[in-house]
Order: structure tokens, then sequence, then C-alpha cells
């Protein structure tokens, strides 16, 4: 077995894939399974200032032909209070981070003072911004386009807590490269990127679009190849200064190591799991291919990064 | 086993028939187009979206040579109570069937026990058991008052066995299911029959049924399907219905889990939680 411990920045995790925001993680049960069956790490939904019920119905929809999920979720959340109770039950050998959205950089100031108070003891291993949902108002994408405001929100953070902060990026923009420089320099310890991309379906026979919220985001395979230009872009740009973890459409070993190779120092799943009744056999048969890689071509892990810039 | 087909994307089918069942409950018939054979099984459910309003998780509660589909809602609140406005000739989406859904098993005896709406997944299975197998089947049908014990007439006519209860006394005997259950399990021990129960209705009364087969050691032979939740995916992924402790999901590891398994769910018949995920008494 080849070692896959993985780091990022600081932060040390037993192996480079991690569940990502908003699949499974609402509850502290969610979360130990999804550790116990075998992530490196695991993310929490995204949690705001106030209870948040999310968008109507249909709001998640499975489209079987390029197995890709569309959904206007809308943040649904209980409030950083009531999330942090929940929180406090994650069993402690757990490696979780917590994934924040807010409207200012007071607000993002607010959760992260609550979350390091009430989590002392379990503390997370990072903290992920969530500058990039596309599909609830103020929030988001709303704030995570904007440089100046990105690095308002990521210094004003990096002011209040020691733990690491990585700022979650979406692709729904024309240059990503300036976001990521504002995060980089206030100080964010790593860049995540992609969220997912603005979509939506209309129905032909009642012709209205189906999502409650009418748009939405769509992640899944469909979109692999947009987040491994994002990563590759930003790999260009930062090369092994900033640790970059990569998320969109991966399902397989191979994802994995495309994403390596374009500059990814993780990865991060999500839509994936739905072909899986539990996430245990998806993450052994990724890291299963990924060590037989690695033997093949006779290199280690973190060698493995950025390759294809060469 | 092979993958079951499932209709992913809402499908607006129109209401062929709209039947009420009693004052805020009726019966809504739809025709899946031929070729889909989506071979649901009792138990599952599917995702009912009312364009314009919301999309509810709703129990199969017939089919018939894979085609026309019988769905059975009580209103309850927003979109429910809209479903209930509708017409025959509107346009509903489909999209399931999700879950699990009952096992059959090779039990002699089955035991069926309805609280309310929850004859509604059981409806189907009864009719499952009768044409499959060789069962003896005896029903425990409970509801709140007499109009709400929904397709009496249509059970009667079947040959199984029948205890009704109201909680108000208005029919048959006069308090819970789990009383009567109690009572059968006892005569029950005598004889050397091999039982399996099946059970659905408000997640009190499920709990109720839990501590009773827990007492006969059946709790491996008693399914539970949970219908006091909200589903926002049906798939397993987006995490809004996912249970304490060992962190299953009721739209895909359930709705339906056997007594051992709920034994080690931690809210099971405590608390529920709504849309932002916070909790609340049940
Ligand atoms: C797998 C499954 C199968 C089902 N099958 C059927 C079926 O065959 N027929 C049927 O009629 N119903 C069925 N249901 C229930 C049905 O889906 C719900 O009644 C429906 O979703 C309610 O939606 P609504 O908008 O009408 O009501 P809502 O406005 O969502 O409220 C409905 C109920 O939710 C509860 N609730 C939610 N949040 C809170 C809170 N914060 N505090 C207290 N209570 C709260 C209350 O009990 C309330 O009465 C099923 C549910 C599941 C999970
Ligand atoms: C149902 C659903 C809910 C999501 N919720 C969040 C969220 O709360 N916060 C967030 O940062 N990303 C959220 N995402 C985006 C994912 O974390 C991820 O960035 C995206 O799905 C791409 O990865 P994938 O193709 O592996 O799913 C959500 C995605 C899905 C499908
Ligand atoms: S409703 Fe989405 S996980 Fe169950």
């Amino acid at each position: 077995m080849t070692e896959l411990q993985t780091l990022i920045g600081t932060v040390r995790i037993r192996n480079p894939i991690i569940l990502s925001s908003g699949i499974w993680g609402s509850t502290y049960s969610t979360l130990n399974r999804a550790y116990k069956e075998g992530f490196g790490a695991v993310t929490t939904k995204s949690v705001g200032l106030n209870p948040r019920k999310g968008h109507p119905n249909p709001s998640v929809i499975y489209i079987p032909e390029i197995k890709s999920i569309l959904n206007a979720v809308g943040l649904a959340n209980p409030g950083y209070d009531a999330f942090s109770e929940e929180l406090r039950e994650i069993n402690h050998e757990v490696k979780y981070s917590v994934s924040i959205f807010g409207s200012s950089s007071t607000e993002f100031q607010q959760i992260i003072q609550h979350m390091d108070n009430n989590l002392t003891g379990n503390t997370p291993i990072a903290y992920e911004l969530n500058l990039s949902c596309p599909h609830a108002k103020k929030v988001g994408i709303a704030v995570g386009t904007d440089p100046n405001i990105v690095y308002t929100i990521v210094e004003a953070c990096k002011v209040r807590t020691k733990v690491p902060i990585w700022v979650k990026l979406t692709p729904n923009i024309t240059n990503i490269k300036s976001v990521a420089e504002s995060a980089i320099s206030a100080g964010a310890d790593a860049i995540v990127a992609i969220n997912t991309i603005k979509a939506m379906m209309i129905d032909i026979h009642i012709k209205k679009p189906v999502l409650g919220n009418i748009s939405g985001g769509l992640s899944g395979q469909a979109i692999k190849p947009i987040g491994v230009r994002v990563i590759y872009d930003l790999y260009e740009r930062f090369g092994s200064e900033i640790p970059l973890v990569g998320v969109g459409g991966i399902s397989s070993w191979q994802d994995a190591i495309e994403y390596i190779l374009a500059g990814a120092t993780a990865i991060q799943i999500g839509s994936a799991l739905i072909d899986y009744d539990a996430p245990q056999t998806l993450v052994h048969n990724i890291l299963n291919g990924l060590n037989e890689y690695l033997s093949r071509e006779g290199k280690s892990f973190s060698q493995l990064r950025g390759l294809a810039h060469e | 086993m092979n993958k079951q087909n499932r209709i992913e994307i809402p499908l607006c089918l129109t209401i062929t028939d709209l039947v009420f069942e009693g004052e805020k409950t009726a019966t809504f018939s739809f025709h899946l187009p031929a070729n889909l054979e989506l071979d649901p099984i009792p138990g599952q459910y599917f995702m009912l979206w009312l364009p314009g309003d919301d999309e509810i998780p709703i129990s199969i509660s017939q089919i018939e040579n894979n085609e026309k589909i019988q769905f059975t809602i009580c209103s309850k609140g927003q979109t429910s109570a809209n479903f209930l406005r509708m017409n025959k000739g509107d346009l509903v989406g489909l999209r399931g069937p999700y879950g699990n859904g009952f096992d059959i098993s090779d039990k002699e005896v089955a035991i069926i026990i309805a609280g309310g709406m929850g004859i509604a997944p059981l409806r189907f299975i009864i009719s499952t058991l009768i044409s499959r197998t060789q069962k003896k089947i005896l029903l425990i049908h409970g509801a709140r008052t007499h109009d709400e014990l929904f397709f009496k007439e249509e059970l009667n006519n079947t040959d199984i066995d029948i205890r009704y209860c109201t909680d108000d006394g208005s029919f048959g005997f006069h308090g819970f299911p789990t009383i009567i259950l109690e009572e059968i399990l006892q005569k029950a021990q005598q004889k050397n029959l091999s039982h399996e129960i099946y059970s659905c209705g408000p997640e009190k009364m499920l709990k109720g049924i839990l501590d009773i087969v827990n007492q006969f050691n059946l709790e491996k032979n008693a399914q539970f399907s949970l219908a006091d939740r909200y589903i926002r995916c049906g798939f397993g992924i987006c995490g809004s219905c996912y249970l304490d402790g060992v962190g299953l999901s009721i739209c895909r590891d359930g709705p339906v889990f056997r007594g051992d398994v709920l034994q080690k769910i931690t809210d099971f018949g405590s608390f529920g939680r709504n849309a932002n995920g916070s909790k609340y008494p049940l």
C-alpha cells in the first residue's frame, strides 16, 4: 500500500477523499457514518445565521442520462446555534470541516466565533466558506464573485480563528483566478473548487420549470471537465503555493487522478454517492485504483500533483 | 438483483380517477406508460409534484398490471390539502418508485397493523400477500374514528381476518391497535406458527408496536414503514431525512425498517426533523 495520508496546508487527513458539503452532512450521525465508511474527512452541510427551510420541492432531481444532479435546496439549515449543538455530537476521531455561508464579513465572523466557542475539544479541521452557492439570494455566489468582498470576508475570518480557512469558489464567473487571488492574499489556507453550475430544467408538458426555485445548480459527471479546467487554471497561476481541493463530477479513481494531475491536493465527492447504498465501496474503489496507479507509475501521491503541467 | 426501473425526472400524468375515501382523504389514479416496467414493491413510495406548489412523498396504495397506479393522500398541511383540491384530468408530476419496500418473508402468519393513513401502503402489501402467498393474514385496522377506517368495504370483501379499533370507540374495539396486537401475540405463543409483522402509521404507534414485539422477541420479524418524516430528494443524497444513531436514511435505506434496526435509531418515536433540519418532538 502506498502512503495516501494527505497534507492540506497544516491539516493531515488519512486519505485524500473528502465528503463534499450538502451531501449527507446535515446531522452528526451521517458525518460519523461517512467517516466510518472511509472518507479521509467529511464536510458539513452549509450553515448560516438563521434557520432556513430552503426552496420548495422539487429541489433535487437526478438526471440519469448525464449521471448528474440538478439541485436548488437553497441552503436549508437549522441556523448556527442549533447546528453547533448537532456538531458537538460528532465522534472525536472524525475529521470534519464546517461549511459556512453568510451575506457579510460580520455574519461569517459571528458564526465562526460561535463554532470556535462551542466546539472546543473537537475542533473542526477547517471552516469552508461557501462563497459559491448559485441558488440562494444575497449569499454564496452573491458575495463570491466580487474579489473585494471575498478579500474582506476571508480577512475577517482569519483574524477571528486559528482554524484553517478554506474558500469554496464558483465556476459561474468569467475570471475565477482574480477571486482566488483575493482569497489567497487575505490568508486563505486552501481553495476548494468547484461548486455547482447554474442550470435549470423545464417540463415540456406543463411548460414550467421543474425546480421549485426555477433555477439551480448542476453537479455530477457532466461538470467534471469544467472542474478539472478550473483546478488546472488555478494551479497554472498559483502552483504549489496554495493547496487546492478539487470537486465536481468525481466518481472513479480515474477521475480523482485527473484532478490530481491538474493540480489538486485532495478531492471531494458528492453526487457520485447516488450510485451506492453505502459510500464505503466507492471510497474503497478509488483508494485501491489510486494505489495501483501509483505503484504502476512508481510515484508517491504527492509527486502526482500538477504533473499535467510539466 | 437487477436494478429496478425508476422515473427520476418528474413525469407529468393526468389524474384518471379521484375518489374521496373520507372528508380529508382521497385516492388518485394514474396510468403509467406501458413501457416503463417499474415493478414497484409494496412499501415503496413516489414523489408527487403539484406544479406551482411543492412535492411530497406518498406511498403506493395499489398498482394493477404495472399500469394503473393509485395513491391515497390525506390532508395534513399545505401541499396535501392542495392535492385534495385537484380534479380528474389535472396534471401531477410523478417520480419513483423510491425506498426499499416490505419484504414478503416466508412466515406462515402475517399480522398487519395499520394506524390511520398507514393503511395506504399496507393495502398494497395485503393484496400482494393474498395473490402471491398462502399466508394466513390478520389485519388490525385502527384509526381515530370510524370515518377514518379507509378501504373498509374493499378489505371486508377479502377473506382476511380483520380486527377494527378506534380511538374514540365509534367502531370496533375502543382503544389502540397495540392492545389487540399484544393479545394476539400472547395467544399465538401457544400455537407453533411463525409470524411476520407489517406495520405503518404514526411513529408513536410504531414505537408502541416495537416495544411489544420486543417483549415477544419478534423484533427481527417485524417490519415498520415510517411516514411521519420530511423527504426532499428520495435517493439518499441531500441529508434531509437521516435518522439519528447509525445514520440511516428514510428515503433510501427505508422507509421500511426491521425492529432490530429501529432499536438502534435513537430519535425513533421521539423526534422528527423539519425542512431546515431542526428537531421537533413527535
Ligand atoms: C415514505 C413516506 C410515505 C408517505 N406516504 C403517505 C401516503 O401514502 N399518504 C399520505 O397521506 N401521506 C403520506 N406520507 C406523509 C406525507 O408525505 C405528508 O403528510 C406530507 O408530506 C405533508 O406535506 P404538507 O405540505 O401537506 O404538510 P406540511 O405543511 O409539511 O405539514 C405536515 C405535518 O408535518 C409535521 N411537521 C412538520 N414540521 C413540523 C414542526 N416544526 N413541528 C411540528 N410538526 C411538524 C406535522 O405533523 C404536520 O402536520 C408519507 C410520508 C413518507 C415519508
Ligand atoms: C443536493 C446538493 C446540495 C449541496 N449543498 C451544498 C452546500 O450546502 N454547500 C456547498 O458548498 N456545496 C453544496 N453542494 C455542492 C457540492 O458540495 C459540490 O461542490 C458539487 O456537487 C460538485 O461535486 P459533485 O459533482 O461531486 O457533486 C451541494 C450539491 C448537491 C448535489
Ligand atoms: S430526502 Fe434526501 S437524503 Fe433522504
